[in-house]
């Protein structure tokens, strides 16, 4: 009878355990030195720099290619603005995820605009390059891993904003409150149409039509969504604000950007009903 | 140290030296009632051998309370004695009938490169006179089952007292005497940190087999197996002279174990590996079942010995080897496995025209000489051996220039790796009904060979053969003295000197005319008139034939010295024990070519490596009285790093790990022994922990397209568990056994890997492997096996024994543990998170085991039957083992991507053994 009693005590002995170990986040020593608002104003009215001095910005990924909506660039953003980083790298969502903080060395690479939106990318002598990724693994720093809760909450935004302050939130995560897509029922993007750069804009207006202002979404033909139909109804837009050509636009990052519209296509409601759902 | 002092002068003082009680005897065969020389008789820790004449005396027994001795023999059974005649009882055992003793275990010879494979060591406890470890290493073995989790290095096994763990790897093997299982039966065996008398100790135990024809028993024995495990046919035969009048000694055996294996599929009806109907149908139509598990082992030993007289002194020479030749198994993929619609599927062999052939042969033949010298006096007995091994050891594969992977299995063959399902039905349906896809295609391998050969160009596909050819020569002394009652003192001292030869000779060409000696992987990555390309830089663009080493070719050296003691105190209640070791360990590579990725770093003798070593250890057992045991050992030591480990790529450069440190040993165990006619049984409760170990492998690396060699440093693990061992006679013909162990292995830290890219496309690199709190991998951490054991009347044997395994772990890929692997993957994807890092627990579960044997006995002869099923109910479904692929998907972290490799239990398989004896 002893035996089975120093079993069962040996057994409590030994049913000690440890929380499964976990790497170590990455770190840098390095620090910002400049902020993207900084950096912008910097280089205000040029469009191409090769930056050949240590400065460092620091931010965290806002945006990427997790959804096929935004090709071969991720937007990084600090406390004061962001920024397009351009890279040369399909699927950078596994490298670059929403979330993770970064501190870019500048030195080696070079700030250019294209069609008036600020970016990061390689020295291309009259026009930035996108970055290869031994590049950005040399560039590129990370803090900690990614995690949502380090995204900045997005701007809210009126539609009369992201168009008259477009230059001062171009690059940053913003968020429109009570908008409708005027194409709602079509599909995102109608793949049979000729569709210059291989996206397609569906434009957003105010629901409660306080402002005349409308805002293109911009919608890659290679978005996972591209085939689905734009909902109904009225709702929230999360994305990334662009400009190209004097023209704001806005980087939907995936589905999950448009918020409280309805999947089936129902008639245009009133804004009484739309207030009463706590708009 | 100054603690440990203080608190044996303490116990010292507790002592009291009253007389000790001894108990003599005889040990005789029950039946024909002739003295069994060379019986053990032991009592609590207290283990003596019985004479030629089958006299005993046992002292140092406890002084109160029954007395109960442990009397066994070899081809006998155990049994337990009250002491009834301190001073001419008569121990008369019966003689074993169960198959135990000539049961065939399983081998499992996977890919040891890929740091998983190897033996198990369960197969070498079978013999133990203890419950839980004869019933581990019989009935566990099938779920390579390895006691409290410990690595087969830290099991020592000597041959005549001589160390036959293996010089490179430190491993314990019992194939360099497979098939001698005669000559191997005698052997004193001690697990964990038991105290022997013929070494120091080792934290997984100690074992010397004992070969000298002075010991054999007198007979003639012809034995012939059956079975569907690993071979098909055994015939064995052994004979011994006993001890002549004149002193003299003869014995010999000699074996044979061949066949395909059998191993039979009762879903397809064929042997397997098996395939579907279909596919089995057109296999017979072309006049053959798959096997492609070939076994061709012979085994011989030869001794002859003296006793000069009665001076006490016995000389042997002892000479035994196994040449052995057998196709190995390989484990693959879950995808593989239900395509073919067995676990048991093997992509090492093919068809060539119509003949089934292997690419993976082990072929091993390490022949051993020894002399063995013995002194006995009444207080002293000296044992001294000069042992020399030399041979080779090879394993062939496939190799292959500038052309397709010709590895059936390899991932870009399986339906898995097409997106189009049009496509991946159609590989699916190759892999189902094709041997030709499923199989190595030998026949389109020589194609491509003959075209090469009319165009002058070299072998595309070729065999070659692997070498790591050992000469070791060991020579070592034992003593044992007793100065008084209460003390003795063993001690002794050992000297190696080895050198293992590692090269690859091209085995076949396959039909092709010539193979060039460079490096193709490296040719890759630098230009092709490159130096870096060179295995031999001294002959560059070398035309290799069959025959030729080629590739790599060093030698490794190891001199190794130890001396130890350990000194007794033996009391009535109480008896103490403390020892000490010291050692070292010299090695150095010697290499034989100056390869073109490391020209000034290759070629000649290099560094020697030295390290000091010690051990400490020390225990007490407490005699409560003749039954009832309690004791306890500790011990600390230190261990030089293995070569295998040591070095980082060793084939083609001369460079050890930078952080090269001995491996530290802190062990513990306390237990509790009973000791009855009815009831015998152990209880354990062990704690190990090691510090500073390495673990290493190498593996082809699909993406660096390279060999790639791996290496672990600071490897910290702790061991701790229990065991119980508990056999009770329910009625004198009817016994129970139950054993059971509940460990809890785990890594402790965070090791540092080395990566080194065999052909130099990147300079070593090193990362930190997160490894705290992981489950140490590839044995069940939970195994229990619950026996009934029947003496039937007219020689009959029952036995069954459910068994239960669990808590095993798949073999982990590092690299998965690391940073890098998780770095792009957000904290918020949990579950992507713990796909990549937790750790596989492999499937478990019960099997059941039956056996039966019958003895017949007729005028001095006598015939045994036995037979076994193991896993009677095909239980199909227990992981033995398997391992992570070493590579893994940074870009997109799939996990799926690159699969696991299982290893699974066989179904239901049998042994049937007869053997005559007179």
């Amino acid at each position: 009878m002893l035996l089975p009693a120093l079993f069962a005590a040996g057994t409590l002995a030994v049913s000690c355990t440890g929380e499964r170990d976990m790497p170590e986040p990455p770190s840098t020593d390095l620090q910002a030195n400049i902020t993207i608002e900084d950096l912008i104003d910097r280089y205000r009215g040029v469009d191409y720099a090769a930056i050949d001095t240590a400065l460092y910005i620091e931010g965290v990924v806002t945006a990427n290619d997790v959804a096929g909506t935004i090709y071969k660039k991720i937007f990084v953003q600090d406390s004061t603005a962001g920024i397009d980083i351009e890279i040369e790298m399909t699927n950078n969502n596994h490298k670059y995820p929403v979330g993770q903080r970064l501190v870019i060395a500048l030195d080696g690479l070079a700030f250019g605009r294209y069609g008036g939106q600020p970016q990061i990318g390689g020295q291309g002598g009259v026009e930035t390059v996108r970055l290869y990724e031994p590049e950005c693994d040399e560039h590129f720093f990370r803090k900690g891993y990614a995690s949502s809760a380090l995204v900045p909450d997005p701007v809210v935004l009126s539609l009369k904003d992201a168009n008259s302050r477009k230059m001062t939130y171009c690059g940053m995560l913003i968020r429109l409150d009570s908008v409708y897509f005027v194409d709602s029922g079509q599909v995102f993007v109608d793949v049979s149409a000729d569709l210059p750069g291989n996206a397609q804009n569906r434009n957003l207006a105010d629901y409660r039509g306080k402002s005349q202002n409308t805002l293109a979404v911009r919608i890659s033909q290679y978005a996972t969504f591209a085939l689905d139909t734009l909902p109904g109804g009225c709702g929230s837009v999360v994305g990334i604000l662009g400009v190209y050509n004097e023209d704001p636009q806005l980087f939907l990052r995936d589905r999950n950007d448009l918020i409280g519209f309805r999947k089936a296509i129902l008639p245009k409601e009133t804004a009484d009903s739309v207030q009463a759902a706590g708009f | 140290m100054r603690y440990l002092i203080t608190s044996f002068l303490f116990l010292f003082s507790l002592a009291f030296s009253f007389a000790q009680r001894q108990a003599e005897g005889t040990v005789l065969d029950s039946r024909s009632r002739q003295p069994i020389a060379g019986a053990r008789v032991s009592a609590g820790t207290e283990q003596v051998e019985a004479k030629a004449d089958g006299t005993f005396s046992i002292g140092n027994l406890p002084e109160k309370g029954k007395i109960t001795l442990t009397v066994s023999a070899t081809g006998y059974e155990t049994k337990v004695f009250n002491v009834t005649d301190f001073s001419g009882g008569r121990y008369a055992l019966a003689e074993n009938t169960g198959i135990s003793d000539d049961f065939a275990l399983m081998e499992l010879d996977a890919d040891e490169d890929m740091g998983y494979g190897g033996q198990s060591v369960g197969g070498l406890l079978t013999r133990s006179e203890d419950v839980f470890d004869r019933n581990a290493g019989y009935n566990l073995s099938f779920a390579y089952f390895r006691p409290r989790g410990y690595d087969n290095e830290n099991n020592t096994v000597y041959v005549n007292g001589a160390l036959m763990n293996d010089p490179e790897n430190g491993r314990a093997s019992w194939s360099e005497w497979g098939g001698l299982n005669d000559a191997t039966r005698n052997k004193e065996l001690v697990s964990g940190l038991n105290l022997n008398n013929f070494g120091f100790g080792n934290i997984g135990g100690e074992q010397d087999i004992n070969m000298r024809a002075t010991s054999m028993p007198r007979q003639h024995k012809f034995t012939y197996s059956i079975t569907n495990r690993t071979y098909t046919n055994r015939l064995m035969y052994t004979y011994g002279s006993g001890l002549l009048r004149n002193g003299w000694a003869f014995s010999a055996s000699i074996s044979r174990r061949w066949g395909n294996g059998l191993v039979y599929n009762p879903v397809t009806k064929v042997r397997e590996p098996g395939f579907t109907p279909e596919y089995t149908r057109k296999l017979a139509s072309k006049g053959g079942v798959p096997d492609g598990l070939m076994y061709d082992g012979w085994g011989y030993y030869f001794s002859f010995g003296k006793r000069v007289g009665r001076s006490g002194h016995t000389l042997n020479f002892v000479a035994f080897g196994s040449p052995t030749k057998r196709a190995m198994q390989g484990g693959s993929y879950q995808e593989v496995y239900d395509l073919v619609g067995t676990p048991y599927y093997n992509g090492n062999w093919g068809y060539q025209n119509g003949e089934i052939r292997t690419a993976r042969v082990r072929q091993m033949f390490l022949p051993t000489f020894q002399f063995v010298w013995d002194y006995e006096s009444e207080k002293t007995t000296v044992t001294t051996v000069a042992s020399h091994q030399f041979g080779r050891y090879g394993t062939t594969a496939l190799n292959w220039y500038d052309a397709p992977d010709p590895r059936p299995d390899y991932y870009r063959y399986l339906p898995s790796y097409y997106e189009d399902p049009a496509t991946a039905a159609f590989i699916a349906d190759l892999w189902r009904n094709d041997p030709s896809k499923s199989q190595v295609n030998w026949d389109n391998l020589y194609q491509v060979n003959y075209t090469q050969k009319a165009i002058g160009a070299q072998s595309k596909y070729v065999i070659e053969d692997r070498r790591n050819d050992v000469n070791d020569f060991n020579l070592s002394s034992v003593a044992n003295h007793r100065f008084s009652d209460h003390f003795r003192l063993n001690g002794g001292a050992r000297i190696r000197n080895s050198i293992t030869r590692n090269f690859k000779v091209m085995d076949d060409l396959l039909g092709g005319e010539y193979w060039l000696d460079i490096d193709q992987f490296a040719e890759r990555d630098f230009s092709s008139d490159a130096q870096e390309i060179q295995n031999d830089l001294d002959n560059p663009n070398r035309i290799i034939h069959e025959g030729d080493i080629y590739g790599y070719n060093y030698d490794m050296h190891l001199v190794y010295g130890q001396l130890f003691a350990l000194a007794n105190f033996e009391y009535p209640h109480w008896d103490y024990y403390a020892g000490a070791e010291l050692s070292t360990s010299n090695f150095w590579r010697y290499g034989r070519m100056r390869n073109g990725r490391a020209p000034d770093n290759s070629k000649g003798k290099g560094d020697v490596h030295s390290f000091f070593n010690y051990g400490l250890k020390t225990g007490v057992t407490w005699k409560i009285n003749g039954r009832n045991y309690i004791f306890a050992n500790v011990m600390w030591k230190t261990r030089a790093p293995y070569i295998r480990d040591a070095y980082i790529s060793p084939r083609i450069k001369d460079q050890v790990a930078s952080n090269l440190v001995n491996e530290k040993i802190f062990s513990a165990d306390l237990n509790y022994v009973i000791k009855t006619p009815v009831v015998s049984g152990r209880f354990t409760l062990y704690h190990t922990m090691f510090f500073d170990g390495m673990e290493s492998f190498s593996f082809y690396h699909d993406d660096y397209r390279t060999f790639v060699n791996y290496t672990l440093s600071n490897v910290d693990q702790v061991h701790q568990g229990v065991e119980l061992g508990i056999d009770v006679k329910i009625i004198p013909q009817l016994s129970a056994t139950l054993i059971g162990n509940i460990g809890n292995y785990r890594y402790t830290n965070r090791p540092t890997a080395t990566v080194s890219a065999e052909n130099g496309a990147f300079a070593d690199r090193t990362n930190t492997i997160y490894y705290e709190n992981y489950y140490v991998t590839g044995t069940p951490q939970l195994a229990g096996s619950l026996g009934l054991n029947y003496q039937a009347p007219f020689n009959i044997y029952l036995n069954a024994n459910l068994n239960y395994v669990n808590w095993n772990y798949l073999s982990m890929n590092p690299e998965r543990r690391s940073q890098a692997a998780i770095v792009g993957v957000s904290q918020d994807n949990t579950a992507l998170l713990d796909a990549i890092l937790d750790e596989e627990m492999l499937q478990g579960g019960f099997t059941l085991d039956i056996s039966v044997g019958k003895v017949f006995r007729f005028n001095g002869w006598q015939l045994n039957l036995n037979a076994s099923v193991q896993n009677v109910t095909n239980n199909r479904n227990i992981k033995t083992g398997g391992y992570e692929q070493r590579r893994f998907d940074y870009a997109e972290h799939d996990v799926d991507k690159y699969p696991p490799r299982y290893f699974y239990a066989y179904g239901t398989t049998f042994f049937i053994n007869a053997s005559v004896r007179f």
